[in-house]
């Protein structure tokens, strides 16, 4: 390589040629020189500030855009619950309950309302861009579907679903009786179940009752003549409709009508079906609650538990349902016992652990039962409420697996995915 | 070893004035400290962009731009008596630019180093003048890190600490780079009939060394 003095020496030679010739140039005078750069200065600030000008309109511009794209994205519908002022934000998955003398409504964002009637019970479990999951705890609603398209909305009541695409109509879910009535006022809508054999289709002036218990209601739930005690919510609808309730002739999970005969009945089960639960546990412990756990048979002691629940008298209602699941084990009240236990721990208590091995002795014990798709998505929520999110996603593939289409798919799907 | 150079004075003679008041009053955007500045550095800036670059048309511009962002950026200025070393590193990266922009123009003008023009130095003997041509014309082929550390240290005769600081590297990086960079001048230039001469087996070097 060449050595630094060879090169020192080359650049020094180098160097002298360019000093001479640096010399001999003609330079600019200093106050030339600064006159130049003065201005260069002057024009580059002008441009500066030029670009700082268009920069920020740029900026607002694309600000705008990006604000624009951020309003305007596709977002999950939003409902309010209450009406006016006091209305508050509802929450996905959290009870609703309307007053026993009042109403309480649900308010979505698109304009679709679902107005609670007395004692009515309903829990928003999704909701999307395009629709929402409601589930019908008990009691009566009025469903208000705004049309648009690509609707997407579902009432679920019991083993039911109500498929909505734009419509108005009534609906009460008896869970007593595990049935479901629909009166259409205006639109169509279409009703599954998986003890249906097809799905059902309501249209404007139309009603139906559906069940998916294999002995007609009118025999194994005795209901008090309409003239001697206030209307159901089940029969208040039967009597709101203009005509005849419709029958699916063929399948025999679908009840022909609601005119139910009267029966005599305990006191306490006049005033349950009338849907004075209240009162009718007053009756209830007029009679001896702990010796009616003891003494009646199976399906009234579930009717009596539920009747505890329905009236917000949990602790009654806890010993009404132990009192099946130990008097009558491996029986399908039983399971059905274990599953209201479920409903209490999780929206009463907010035991969350007790409510996943409530929901899940039901599954165990009843799979094909009618409420084993809201006992396997309960349980789901459940454990997801625990933190333990491997069982979650357990869960949720077999959710979807099982019910594709149910009211706890979308929760599912958003567990699946990381 | 340190290599003292002419300076190429002009006649407008900077006033000696204390660095700190210098400093002072050009982040206060004194006129009187710009001018002062532009006398007492210009012809130094003017010498470094030279040999870095060679000779150069833009010249005036670049000598210009550097004063441009001296004034502009003096405010970064922490020590008053490290003024001309940072005026320095300012002129060393207005020429790395001036390398870049020209290596893409000349990509898309094919304009030659040739073309550029040449002031007269008539003092000058024709082979040092051709030597001086061929020599940039080797240095076109560098890196631009490279070809400045190389013509800073060999050509202005900076010590080793004032090119690391003029190119705002260590030492170390200094270094490498001289070291690739007179390997690969050693290899291109042996190849040049205008510079063989100047290495110890050439007759020049003989020359010099009797």
């Amino acid at each position: 390589m060449a050595s630094n003095r060879e090169l020192s020496t080359l650049g020094r030679t180098l160097a002298e040629v360019q000093d001479d010739a640096l010399q001999a140039r003609a330079r600019p005078t200093t106050s030339a020189r600064l006159a130049v750069i003065y201005q260069l200065r002057a024009r580059r600030e002008r441009t500066q500030r030029r670009w700082s000008r268009l920069g920020y309109g740029a900026g607002a511009a694309v600000l705008a855009a990006a604000l624009m794209l951020f309003v305007m994205r596709p977002r999950a519908l939003e409902f309010r619950i209450g009406d006016g002022a006091g209305a508050g934000l509802g929450q996905l998955g959290v009870l609703v309950a309307a007053p026993d003398t009042g109403g309480q409504s649900l308010s979505f964002s698109d304009g679709s309302r679902f107005r609670l009637h007395g004692g009515a019970r309903a829990r928003v479990v999704s909701s999307s861009e395009h629709g929402a999951r409601v589930v019908l705890e008990r009691g009566l609603l009025r469903a208000e579907v705004v049309p648009r398209a690509h609707n997407d909305w579902s009432l679920f009541g019991g083993p039911f679903e109500i498929h909505v695409t734009g419509t108005s109509f009534d609906a009460s879910w008896d869970p007593q009786r595990q049935q479901l009535f629909v009166k259409m006022l205006e639109g169509h809508v279409l009703v599954s179940a998986e003890c249906l054999s097809a799905k059902r289709a309501l249209k404007a002036g139309e009603s139906g009752t559906f069940s998916c218990v294999s002995e007609p209601v009118a025999e194994s739930t005795p209901m008090p003549p309409p003239t001697a005690t206030p209307p159901s919510p089940v029969a208040a609808v039967a009597a709101m409709s203009a005509r005849p309730v419709q029958s699916h002739p063929g399948t025999s999970s679908v009840s022909p009508s609601v005119e139910l005969p009267a029966m005599r009945a305990p006191g306490w089960r006049e005033l349950s079906a009338s849907g004075d639960y209240a009162g009718s546990l007053a009756a209830a412990e007029a009679q001896g609650f702990e010796r009616l756990c003891e003494m009646l048979p199976s399906s009234e002691l579930l009717e009596l538990a539920s009747t505890a629940r329905l009236a917000g008298r949990f602790e009654r209602a806890n010993t009404g349902y132990a009192a099946v699941r130990r008097r009558f084990a491996g029986s399908e009240n039983a399971a059905s016992a274990a599953f209201h236990l479920g409903q209490l721990a999780f929206d009463g208590s907010h035991d969350y652990r007790a409510a996943r091995r409530s929901f899940a002795a039901y599954l165990s014990e009843c799979q094909g039962c009618a409420l084993a798709p809201e006992a396997l998505g309960r349980r789901m929520e459940a454990e997801q409420r625990l933190g333990e999110l491997e069982l979650a996603r357990a869960s949720a593939s077999l959710y979807l697996e099982r019910y594709p289409k149910g009211a706890h798919a979308r929760l599912a799907q958003s567990l699946k995915e990381p | 070893m340190r290599v003292i150079r002419g300076t190429g004075e002009t006649s407008e003679r900077p006033r000696a004035i204390d660095p700190d008041e210098l400093v002072r009053g050009l982040k206060a955007a004194e006129p009187w400290a710009e001018r002062a500045l532009l006398q007492a550095e210009a012809v130094r800036v003017e010498r470094l962009l030279t040999r870095i670059l060679g000779f150069c048309a833009e010249l005036d511009d670049l000598t210009q731009e550097v004063f441009i962002r001296a004034f502009a950026r003096i405010a970064e200025l922490r020590e008053p008596e490290s003024l001309r070393a940072w005026l320095g590193s300012i002129a060393v990266f207005v020429a790395r630019e001036a390398i870049r922009r020209k290596r893409r123009r000349r990509w898309l003008l094919f304009l030659s180093a040739e073309q550029l023009q040449e002031p007269p130095a008539a003092a000058a003997s024709l082979e040092a003048r051709a030597a001086l041509r061929v020599f940039y014309e080797v240095l076109d082929g560098f890196a631009a890190d490279e070809r400045i550390a190389f013509s800073l240290r060999f050509v202005e005769g900076m010590e080793l600490t004032e090119v690391a600081d003029a190119c705002q590297v260590s030492l170390a990086t200094i270094k490498r780079r001289l070291k690739r960079a007179s390997d690969e001048f050693y290899v291109r230039g042996r190849a040049r009939a205008e510079l063989v001469d100047w290495f110890e087996e050439g007759s020049r070097w003989r020359r010099i060394e009797s």
